[in-house]
């Protein structure tokens, strides 16, 4: 008799195959009684895991862990009023990093001052930085910070819903004490996606040559500026 | 996505995928930060996840990942035996390969990894990883053919007393 993998046992287990697949493998199943041992084993194990971290627990340290990381990785999501009175909210051919169609810029504020800033700015412990977005079309953007120490920090919530033409992406970045060089990493479309995350994570695990213009693992559709600390 | 929605998510997907991280990195605390970590991602990508044909396999890949990365920085782990884990009958030497294979599972590049916990957790055909991974089955195929080789070597150490 050929069995279903694990994997659609599974899937059928969380109601995951579509209908047609799920009648198949239901039907073997209620025959087979190796896969049916297998289907109540994860009944029961599930069960047990739920009693012992029940969904309302495991939220609450996903919440608190969001909090965590907004505070300690320098993620400061903040009132933006204020920057943006101050801010020259500018597109920057020159000082920005292209990105398909556009390209984005960053804007540095140090002791109340604002100062647009490419590749390469010099930062320290304290500053704000803002991601300003250009995009030709509306497309999903998304952020993140590359250390050369290898830990990467997502700089938003979720991918943000960008129009076209220049955009702030919502929040700031508080430079971390103490300052560690690395990359603003900004993704347009498809590429703002857990995916890129991903592949930055991977290939920054262990640490990453600060001479390079941009971390390893950066898919297309995605940019990099480079952040010295002073 | 809300709490609750969060929530819900974590009820019907979470105990799988809780029981696949320790599958993965065989440490009870690595494995709850790798869950963790997944069901952030979660979070944060709901849109990619809604848009998923299957959702738990789309976790799986995302808790894959959160698990290789923990693993990449962790070479120390308090190993849990697999034999805590469900498992389909398997003939012995498929145990003893999926066995070795987990537990050494750092030490193989993250492609491999990826093959190894398609093929000895999710139980995936050769035809099958290859869709899942995008690669080729000759690329399968040539990391199964290496993951058996290293199971096989790795099972000749620990029996003539060598360490691994």
């Amino acid at each position: 008799m050929s069995h279903p993998t694990a994997f659609v046992l599974e899937r059928l287990a969380v109601d995951d195959l579509p209908p047609d697949e799920a009648a198949a493998a239901r039907a073997h199943v209620a025959a087979c009684a190796e896969c049916r041992a297998y289907a109540d084993s994860l009944a029961a194990r599930s069960a047990a895991r739920l009693a012992e971290v029940p969904p309302a627990a495991f939220v609450q340290k996903l919440v608190a862990r969001r909090r965590v990381a907004r505070r300690v990785a320098a993620a400061v999501t903040t009132g933006m009023g204020a920057l943006l009175a101050a801010s020259l909210i500018l597109w920057l051919p020159r000082a920005g990093v292209r990105l398909k169609g556009g390209g984005f810029a960053l804007e540095r504020q140090r002791d109340g001052v604002v100062t647009r800033v490419g590749s390469d700015a010099a930062v320290r412990a304290g500053d704000r930085l803002r991601v300003i977005v250009t995009l030709p079309a509306p497309a999903p953007a998304d952020a993140w910070f590359v250390g050369v120490d290898g830990h990467v920090d997502a700089l938003v919530d979720a991918p943000v819903m960008t129009a076209a033409g220049e955009q702030p992406l919502p929040g700031s970045v508080t430079v971390d004490a103490p300052c560690v060089d690395g990359w603003i990493v900004v993704a347009s479309g498809d590429a703002a996606s857990p995916a890129t995350e991903a592949s930055l994570r991977a290939h920054a695990a262990g640490g990453v040559d600060r001479a390079r213009a941009a971390p390893p693992g950066l898919p297309a559709h995605a940019r990099a500026a480079r952040l010295r600390c002073e | 996505m809300t709490q609750d929605e969060l929530a819900d998510a974590y009820r019907r997907y979470g105990p799988l995928v809780a029981q696949r991280c320790r599958a993965i990195v065989r440490d009870d605390a690595l494995a709850e930060d790798a869950l963790q970590n997944a069901f952030m991602r979660l979070w944060r990508y709901e849109a990619s996840f809604a848009a998923a044909q299957s959702k738990l396999g789309w976790l799986y890949r995302v808790a894959d990942r959160c698990c290789f990365d923990l693993l990449a920085r962790r070479r120390t782990r308090r190993e849990t035996s697999l034999a805590e884990l469900p498992e389909r009958q398997r003939s012995d030497a498929a145990v003893e390969d999926r066995e070795l294979v987990m537990r050494f599972l750092s030490r193989f590049d993250e492609r491999t990894q990826q093959v190894a916990v398609l093929h000895y957790l999710d139980g995936l055909p050769q035809e099958e990883i290859a869709r899942a991974t995008g690669w080729s089955r000759q690329t399968v195929w040539k990391k199964l053919t290496l993951l058996r080789d290293r199971a096989a070597e790795l099972r000749a150490q620990l029996e003539r007393g060598v360490p691994v």
